[in-house]
């Protein structure tokens, strides 16, 4: 393999880490301050995409579409909080789990039988298709915004996290939510701002995500909330960092095998990536940046 | 603040969780600016009864004041806004985070952000070690510095109330007399403690007035000095583990 494509397959792996990352980073940061999987998260994905979907065919701009895209994907995130979750607060994690998968399966009939039961198409700017030439590299716009946009979006919670109040305040309640309470942090503000924060990131993920596949269906939340969950396991639930390692090593892994693997087993290579996946919590149970096992 | 109306007051407090009773019928008084002991053998029940004050396990009997104002049935986060600061079993502090930002946390029912940061320098001169190690994680820290970190945290609050849960939790006896000099010293910064402790000697030394607790109840009060005479209260009430420094941790929750 020449050095160019080497380079090629890197900046792929950039574009699609970044967002396995900020789909696992939404994921962990719910897991970490109430101990939930939210499968439903998918759908936050699928409501970006609807969003975007019925506004620019009825000819809203492309920009304004993604902004209500990211708001309403915020705004249900919020709701799941308070309509769904806050009840069962201090229930079981099976039945936290069990709660969040009839939630996925509720929406997504909900958009079934509201805008339509079939694939349908979406066009982004044409910019995204374009490429650009870079001595031998040939970069795609979408490749570069989607790096651009990851690496904005991971740097601003990065900031947010460690200098705010409130960021301190979240990660405090991850580690041990009861003394975050005994320090005075409302456990009811810092979990729907966790709920917040993590549609934010669905909503911003499910952008790149529809404008890279230029299509949206009911159940098109399935794939990200599985690469989510598999890069929040690969890199340790609840540790953000890992979340965000977990992203990347998950889109080298699979562009690893779609590079090497024969053009004949190259529709198996998720299971590939799966099976190196497995081959990593072998090794480290707890993922690669596992947070100590100190929960309350 | 009138002389007779105790800064905390519980009558008739049980508590515990779900069909387990940890606390039953308890009732007992802090005043203000006393340093006031509760003893008690393993499973006493004495932290659930830290907890209770604080509003992490909710009383099913009884009333709990707070300088004459109830505070039982309210979260915890609100219990601490009125000035009681729990300093848990086993430290509790966020190991993930840096020093500095556990110090933080502990202001964070505060506003007045210019004080803060001055309160947080005086914790550094309090315990120099925390300013030395003010960029650390805190998990990197040794248990005593981490002991000193929980207090120091809990002062952040400026607490009127401090309810602390065994600060000398399997810490060496050098760094538990340093801790104790400085517990000693709350009431001279208008803080007022409620100490529970297994080392019965260490606990009578610093506080003015005790109760024991056994078998989920009140069992006896008096003076540190009706306490300490009270000579087989070990025996009794405390097995025998009184006045040798505790074992390491018996796990916390
Ligand atoms: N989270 C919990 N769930 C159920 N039972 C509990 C819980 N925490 C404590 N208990 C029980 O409540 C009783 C009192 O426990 P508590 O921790 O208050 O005792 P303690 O006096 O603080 O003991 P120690 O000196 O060991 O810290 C014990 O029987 C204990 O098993
Ligand atoms: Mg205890």
């Amino acid at each position: 393999m020449s050095a160019s494509e080497i380079g090629q397959q890197l900046i792929n792996v950039l574009s699609l880490g970044s967002t396995y990352a900020l789909l696992a980073l939404g994921l962990a940061l719910v897991f970490g301050v109430m101990g939930l999987v939210n499968f439903a998260y998918g759908e936050l994905v699928t409501i970006t995409g609807y969003t975007m979907y019925l506004m620019t065919i009825n000819g809203v701009p492309w920009g304004l579409a993604v902004v209500c895209g990211i708001t309403f994907a915020t705004i249900a995130s919020l709701l799941m909080e308070r309509l769904a979750f806050r009840p069962l607060r201090n229930a079981s994690f099976l039945t936290l789990l069990f709660a969040s998968f009839a939630l996925s399966v509720i929406l997504q009939n909900v958009f079934r039988a509201t805008v339509s039961p079939r694939t349908k198409g979406i066009r982004g700017p044409g910019l995204l298709i374009e490429s650009l030439q870079i001595g031998p590299l040939t970069i795609s716009w979408m490749s570069i915004v989607t790096i651009v946009v990851g690496a904005a979006a991971l740097i601003l919670l990065t900031l947010f996290m460690r200098g705010s109040l409130a960021g301190i305040s979240m990660r405090a309640a991850a580690e041990n939510f009861s003394v975050a309470r005994l320090m005075g942090i409302k456990a009811n503000r810092v979990i729907a701002l966790a709920f917040v924060i993590s549609g934010l990131l669905a909503g911003v993920a499910g952008v790149l995500w529809v404008s890279r596949s230029g299509s949206v269906s009911p159940a098109m939340g399935f794939v990200p909330i599985l690469k989510a969950f598999i890069a929040t396991v690969i890199g340790g639930l609840g540790s953000l960092p890992g979340a965000v390692l977990g992203g990347f090593v998950l889109a080298a892994a699979e562009i690893f095998f779609i590079v090497v693997l024969p053009t004949s087993v190259q529709p198996f290579s998720d299971p590939f990536a799966l099976l190196l996946v497995i081959a990593i919590l072998y090794f480290k149970p707890n993922g690669l940046l596992a947070p100590v096992a100190e929960r309350v | 603040m009138s002389e007779e109306r105790p800064l905390l007051r519980l009558d008739g407090v049980t508590s515990g969780y779900g069909p387990i009773v940890a606390v039953r019928d308890a009732s007992l008084e802090v005043r203000s600016g006393e340093i006031v002991a509760l003893l008690g053998a393993n499973g006493a029940g004495k932290s659930t009864l830290l907890m209770t004050v604080a509003g992490l396990v909710r009383p099913t009997a009884g009333n709990i004041e707070l300088d004459g104002s109830r505070i039982d049935g309210l979260k915890p986060e609100e219990i601490v806004r009125r000035g009681v600061a729990l300093t848990p079993e086993g430290r509790g502090i966020f190991s993930h985070l840096t020093v500095a930002d556990n110090l933080r946390i502990g202001a964070a029912v505060r506003k007045d952000r210019a004080q803060i940061a001055t309160d947080a320098e005086e914790m550094c001169t309090l315990f120099p070690i925390l300013g030395e190690r003010r960029r650390q994680l805190a998990g990197t820290l040794s248990g005593g510095e981490q002991q000193m970190l929980a207090l120091a945290r809990s002062l952040m609050s400026r607490p009127r109330l401090m309810l602390l849960d065994e600060p000398s939790l399997g810490l060496a006896p050098r760094i538990v007399a340093q801790i104790f000099e400085m517990l000693r010293k709350l009431p001279e910064r208008g803080v007022t403690v409620l100490l529970v402790e297994q080392n019965v000697s260490l606990a009578l030394d610093i506080a003015q007035r005790g109760y024991v607790m056994a078998s989920s109840e009140l069992q006896l009060s008096g003076t540190a000095a009706e306490l300490r005479s009270a000579v087989d209260l070990e025996q009794v009430y405390l097995g025998s583990a009184g006045d040798a420094p505790e074992p390491a941790a018996t796990g916390g929750r």
